[in-house]
């Protein structure tokens, strides 16, 4: 008889060292991706209440943009609030005690990609891998609630948030990481930094930009000379700009381009040339305009280490009661 | 699509004549023609098939649409822009054609641009005021364009759309010429890292048609975006004449309608009617999309809309009062407590004005652990309590969310035990530190490799049922075989087991299992032995002896009576 190829003892120890058998799963009690999601959701405000957000409507009035620091408990709290679904017993309360530090240091990085999330660029899996190489934690988030007409009729406008390094000569502008970047209600929007920022620009959306000429008398309008890359040649006498006769405002777009030809003849190495619709546009349209939020004052920032304002106790207290026991307290 | 170059940074746009389609619009036809050859002879193979590749026509869906400027029912200064539209998708305009070219094809004279490539685009935008223009909806294509388009449009059958009608001298003074169409029309590439609408359109390509008019200040307009798909009868080959510092128009009755009712109210005093023998020429278009607008003097631009903003910091106050509030941010609100009593407490929302700290207290378990009284009113904070009872309530209409927080504490427990019990095999099995490495990722299979290693090891009484000791053993305890057995005494056991020296260790690495027939001689022999050494039991209880077996099945045969 011939001998066995594999004994017995050998196929079964092969079976179970298998690395598709072997290899360590993932732990039963990892965060779900799911909730991960949700809560770094939650610790950027997606979802809270408007109410929650400006308690009083005075706070946030029409045209008026209002910049802000994020209260870090706030957002701890809210997510201590949806662990506390379902929990029942001192066993759940146990759980989360002991999971809080590395949730918390989870949630912070996870809240980085969130924008990436909510703007569907990317799969949870893959966006969480982006997150998993910046262990920091979380900075101090600032942001700005816009409520105007602007938003409702430009809803696509560019947000940035730039912070200022070195001083003097050298300055140079970082940006900043927008966390959030989402319209509340039509005429709301929200913007959320990670970071402090020294300038927020808030740009019109650059497939918005238009067509833009300047009045240069009652009835005459006049048009900037454009290089190549769209900024305006100094130097240059504007273009007058021809209209179809009738009265009705109708500009002569041919006409138009004849003259803005004659420019490029004359200076060829500044000024455009008209070599078809993309080069026309590139030379009527408007730039787009770019409002910069800079060094708004507001209060004074308290000086680290904490208030040093002495507490006294208010006489609106109103029960005399209260007010004794206060008093006692703090002395 | 491979993309030939990269979006462009954020902030910047590039800018791009036009976009065309490999494949337009319409009904093709698809031949196939493979010439075959083979062993005596050739032949060919010949297939057609037919497709249709569809695209926006008559009507244009919502969506397409990414912008209109001046916004829908805006009210602005927009007497110094030029109205238009974004199209979500850049091929849109140059998907069609007019039915000829944008430049006539002839050398561009002296001092004149170079000419335009291609034909003329399809989509116009007209700029209209008030009076000018009449939106039809839902017509018959029948009745908007003549029959010798809709002839060069396939004449397409059951076609119903909405049409604009102006009147052929406004329709002369606007509808651009075939190059200002194509002038018109270009493609824009941005960035659109930094903007607010997620998602709706990832890649940041965008066609746009211009309209060629001001909008006269103090009029209410109307913007169409219309079809001049084949509209040769009214696109004119070169424009009108130009001429310097005409005032942009303002809101004007149009002439012949004008001129209609004078010459109506002449008539009227003459005695006869004139409005039937003086029928203002009307034209129509097919309209794709369309918004109104109020151009006023001042006012209304992004600019001057973003420039008029209150700017200040989240808690500043309107100055002609505002809510009871604190310098902290902190704002009065009426609480109705648990008892009913109405309550004046502190909120404050998570927006505030100073940078704060973060509270290292946590977790919190209950609302009710994070209220605070605030030492200077004595009125409670509720911020926190608030905060706390906002995240509950957001995360319990989540039904998916509970499911995996339960899971999730579910999962920790299960951790926690298993973690437990591994501790425990660690304590009771003594693992070499190799494998002991190992166990918390795999627990079944690593007890199992250390109980194969102790077996393949030594000890005989690792094997359960004997089988395979008794086998492949040189030497067994005659003392265990001769109990086994039921053998009278162990030297009968040593001599069935071939003499061999009892306490004959197995080698370390000899865990090769016998020959079954080996086994079955074993067996066989031992019972062979038993039944000539031991008297049989009086009872069935000795299977393995053949001639019980025989005769108690002799006996099991039940006898037939006779009755």
């Amino acid at each position: 008889m011939n001998p066995a190829w594999i004994t017995g003892a050998a196929a079964l120890r092969e079976r179970l060292l298998s690395p598709a058998q072997a290899a360590p799963d993932a732990p039963a009690g990892a965060l779900p991706p799911y909730l991960e999601s949700f809560l770094a959701h939650l610790r950027l405000l997606v979802g809270v209440p408007f109410e929650y957000l400006v308690p009083d409507s005075r706070l946030l009035p029409e045209e008026s943009i209002r910049f802000f620091y994020v209260d870090r408990s706030f957002t701890d709290r809210l997510v201590d609030g949806a662990l506390a679904v379902g929990k029942v017993g001192t066993r759940e309360q146990a759980h989360h005690q002991a999971q809080e530090p590395s949730l918390r240091a989870t949630l912070d990085r996870t809240e980085r990609v969130v924008r990436i999330l909510q703007r569907g660029a990317a799969p949870f899996a893959q966006a969480r891998q982006q997150a998993a190489g910046d262990a920091a934690p979380a900075q101090v988030t600032t942001g700005f609630l816009l409520r105007s007409a602007a938003v409702a009729s430009w809803p696509d406008m560019e947000v940035r948030a730039l912070a200022r390094e070195g001083s003097g000569g050298a300055v140079t502008w970082q940006p900043l990481t927008t966390l959030r970047l989402e319209r509340l209600q039509t005429s709301v929007l929200v913007a959320l930094f990670d970071g402090v920022p020294d300038r927020v620009t808030c740009e019109e959306p650059h497939h918005g930009v238009t067509f833009g000429i300047d009045r240069s008398g009652a009835n005459a309008f006049r048009l900037a000379v454009r290089g190549p890359d769209g900024s305006a040649v100094t130097g240059a006498p504007p273009v007058a700009v021809p209209f179809r006769a009738g009265g009705r405002g109708v500009v002569a777009i041919a006409e138009l381009r004849r003259r803005l030809h004659a420019q490029n003849v004359a200076d060829p190495a500044r000024v455009i040339a008209q070599t078809g619709p993309g080069a026309f546009a590139v030379s009527v349209l408007d730039p787009p305009w770019r409002q910069r939020f800079e060094g708004t004052g507001g209060h004074p920032v308290a000086p680290p280490g904490g208030s040093t304002r002495p507490l006294t106790v208010a006489a609106r207290a109103a029960d005399p009661a209260v007010r004794a026991a206060v008093e006692e307290v703090v002395g | 699509m491979a993309e030939p170059t990269p979006p462009p940074a954020q902030g910047q746009m590039r800018v791009y004549d036009r976009m065309e389609l490999p494949l337009l619009p319409g009904a093709h036809r698809l031949q196939t023609q493979v010439a075959v050859a083979y062993d005596g002879g050739t032949a060919t193979l010949q297939g057609e098939r037919y497709f249709t590749v569809d695209g926006p026509r008559f009507t244009l869906s919502p969506d397409e649409v990414a912008a209109v400027l001046p916004p829908r029912n805006g009210s602005g200064a927009f007497s110094e822009l030029l109205p238009q539209v974004v199209l979500h998708r850049r091929t849109l305009p140059w998907e069609r054609s007019l039915g000829a070219p944008a430049s006539s094809g002839a050398a561009p004279a002296p001092g004149a641009p170079p000419a335009l490539a291609g034909d003329a685009p399809w989509l116009t935008l007209l700029t209209l005021v008030d009076g000018e223009h009449t939106l039809l909806e839902s017509i018959p294509l029948e009745q908007i364009v003549p029959a010798d388009v809709l002839a060069r449009l396939g004449q397409p059958a059951g076609v119903v759309c909405d049409a604009v009608e102006v009147s052929s001298d406004v329709l002369a003074g606007v509808l651009p010429s075939r190059e200002e169409l194509a002038l018109l029309a270009h493609v824009r590439r941005v960035n659109v890292l930094d903007r607010a609408s997620a998602g709706s359109d990832p890649d940041g390509w965008f066609a746009v048609v211009m309209s060629n008019r001001l909008p006269p200040p103090g009029a209410r307009c109307h913007c169409y975006l219309v079809s001049v798909e084949q509209r040769t009868d009214l696109v004119a080959a070169a424009p009108p004449p130009a001429v310097e510092g005409v005032s942009p128009g303002r809101p004007v009755k149009p002439l012949d309608a004008v001129a209609l009712e004078g010459l109506q109210s002449m008539s009227r005093a003459r005695g006869f009617d004139v409005s039937a023998t003086f029928p203002p020429a009307r034209r129509r278009l097919v309209v794709l999309h369309h918004w109104g607008f109020d151009a006023i003097a001042s006012g209304g631009t992004f600019r001057e809309r973003m420039q008029a903003l209150d700017v200040g910091l989240f808690g500043d106050l309107p100055a002609d009062g505002g809510p009871a509030a604190t310098d902290t941010g902190h704002v009065a609100l009426d609480l109705h407590d648990r008892a009913g009593a109405v309550e004046s407490v502190w909120y404050r929302g998570p927006l505030c004005a100073q940078p704060l700290t973060r509270d290292t207290l946590g977790p919190y378990h209950s609302a009710d652990q994070a209220r605070r009284v605030s030492p200077e009113t004595g009125a409670e904070d509720v911020t926190y309590a608030a905060a706390f009872e906002a995240g509950r309530l957001i995360a319990a209409a989540d039904g998916r969310l509970a499911q995996d927080l339960a899971r999730w504490r579910r999962g920790a427990y299960d951790d926690s035990a298993r973690g437990g019990t591994l501790a425990a095999v660690e304590a009771a099995l003594p693992l070499s530190p190799a494998l002991a490495a190992t166990l918390p990722q795999a627990v079944a299979t690593t007890i199992a490799v250390g109980a194969l290693a102790r077996f393949a090891a030594a000890a005989p009484d690792a094997d359960a049922s004997g089988l395979q000791a008794v086998a492949a053993a040189p030497g067994l305890d005659p003392q265990a075989v001769a109990a086994a057995w039921r053998l009278g005494s162990a030297a009968d056991a040593t001599a069935i087991l071939n003499g061999a020296a009892p306490g004959a260790a197995l080698p370390a690495a000899a865990v090769a299992p016998p020959p079954p027939a080996s086994a079955v001689e074993t067996l066989a022999r031992l019972s062979a032995a038993r039944a000539a050494l031991a008297p049989p039991v009086a009872s069935g209880a000795a299977p393995l002896s053949p001639s019980l077996s025989s005769s108690g099945r002799t006996a099991a045969v039940p006898r037939r009576r006779k009755r």
